[in-house]
């Protein structure tokens, strides 16, 4: 009958400990990024500007409707052919989390601004504050606390998206992973290795998000 | 430099395309199949009041929404086989990954709509002499069947993109044909290109019908919270279900 070979597992902890931290390291800068890039789309998205607002509309329901893997695939196999693009692996994986991301970070940022009454502003207003102040003293402080569960959620579903960049070769917990099981044949001690540090990561950032979110309540 | 796309291999590769796409539906068609009945079930348990039923309900409910799907599905196809001697088929793995997990994120679709049929109906069934059984059958499910279908209908839509993970085990999907069809004529670019659009074009289309649904199955209530197609389908597209903020309004 089965038994979990521990030791072969213990014996590569520091090589899947160095994978986990390029897990969370893509996970990390794609996340950073796609917040920016996310707040920009989003602006474009509530433009006054007819156009520009079915532009934004256009990319997220784009990037929401391909698979992450179609993504990968297709920019790191396909147009890197097509425009002769030299592109790592891992660059390759956080541009599309980032653009993915940035897509569905896009209309969280949104929501936060518009589960705020209006009425705040027109009040921050009639006390006499600039249109900047407005965003940054009453709007934006109210707004993080509403969307801050969302972004936790999307960093959580970032790291288990980074799993899919193993498509490409790079040496992520997931590719090292399916080296390791190769190497020892032990699918089952492995790849039950992955998936319990993956959930654990997702765990701990849970965590980590409730505390922040606790921190900043005021 | 200078690259003329050439979509004509595509073409005359169609036949694949095709079949990969069909193979994408029927997979994607049986894990959803298995994951409604899976999920209203787990909802049900959910709201047992027997204790043993709830807590593992709910725990299921919260281990299945923290695995990540890639990691799922090598764990079933590699490790299980080894472990236990159920060999799976590719296929088998994917639907079996795909309907525990989707099963898992229906179940909180459902106990909502479960949950949204008041208290009052149940009460008069049982004053009508209904069993709990028939009250269940006849009164609660018929009305949270409705209100469940749309969002059933656009998870179809996140499930139909999950497929795209089953390539990695070896199924015969879209990316899997997209593969061999580029590798047979050289022509990535334009092959995984028209993958990556049909992709969008079916989601798009799963949420339109969804948000379609929506306002057909709604009820003749005047005070039934009204939107229209536009509003329902926008929301749909935009946003990832069960990622959005809860806003007040």
């Amino acid at each position: 009958m089965l038994e979990f070979q521990l030791e072969t597992v213990v014996a590569s902890g520091p090589r899947i400990m160095a994978a986990l931290g390029l897990t969370i390291y893509i996970a990390t800068v794609s996340m950073l990024s796609g917040l920016v890039v996310g707040l920009v789309v989003s602006l474009l998205r509530g433009s006054g500007f007819q156009p520009v607002r079915l532009l934004a509309v256009t990319y997220i329901s784009i990037f929401r409707g391909l698979p992450l893997i179609a993504f990968l695939i297709w920019l790191y196999f396909g147009v890197t052919v097509a425009f002769n693009i030299q592109l790592s692996p891992i660059t390759a994986g956080i541009v599309v989390m980032t653009i993915q991301s940035s897509a569905y970070l896009a209309e969280i940022y949104r929501s936060g601004m518009e589960a705020i009454p209006h009425t705040q502003r027109q009040a921050a207003v009639a006390l006499g504050l600039s249109p900047v102040r407005v965003f940054t003293d009453v709007q934006f402080p109210q707004a993080v606390r509403i969307v801050l569960p969302a972004i936790g959620n999307e960093y959580i579903g970032l790291v288990k998206g980074s799993a899919l960049v193993s498509v490409l070769g790079v040496a992520e917990l997931m590719r090292t992973s399916q080296q390791l099981v190769q190497f020892y044949q032990l699918p089952f001690e492995f790849f039950t290795t992955a998936a319990v540090l993956y959930v654990a990561v997702g765990v701990g950032l849970g965590r980590l998000f409730r505390i922040l979110e606790q921190r900043i309540r005021y | 430099m200078g690259y003329t796309p050439d979509f004509g291999p595509v073409w005359r590769r169609a036949d694949l395309l095709l079949e990969g796409l069909g193979m994408t539906f029927v997979l994607a068609i049986v894990a959803m199949a298995c994951a409604i009945v899976l999920g209203l079930v787990i909802a049900v348990g959910q709201m047992s009041s027997a204790r043993v039923p709830r807590t593992l309900a709910t725990g299921y409910v919260q281990l299945a929404r923290g695995t990540p799907l890639y990691v799922y599905i090598f764990w079933v196809y590699y490790s299980l086989g080894s472990a236990t001697g159920i060999l799976l088929t590719p296929f088998q793995a994917g639907v079996f990954c795909l309907a525990t997990l989707y099963g898992a994120y229906l179940a909180e679709i459902d106990r909502g709509a479960l949950q949204s049929i008041q208290r009052e109906q149940r009460e008069a069934a049982a004053a009508l002499g209904l069993t709990a059984w028939q009250s269940f059958r006849d009164v609660v499910l018929p009305q949270a069947v409705r209100i469940a279908i749309p969002p059933t209908t656009n998870m179809f839509a996140m499930l139909f993109m999950d497929t795209s993970l089953v390539s990695a085990i070896g199924a015969l999907e879209l990316i899997r044909v997209a593969r061999i069809g580029s590798s047979e004529t050289f022509r990535p670019f334009e092959f995984y290109s028209v993958m990556g659009l049909i992709y969008v074009v079916v989601v798009l289309v799963v949420s339109a019908l969804s948000a379609w649904l929506e306002r057909v199955l709604r009820y003749e209530d005047p005070q039934a919270p009204q939107r229209s197609f536009r509003e329902a389908f926008l929301e749909r597209v935009l946003r990832k279900p069960f990622s959005a903020p809860k806003t007040s309004r």
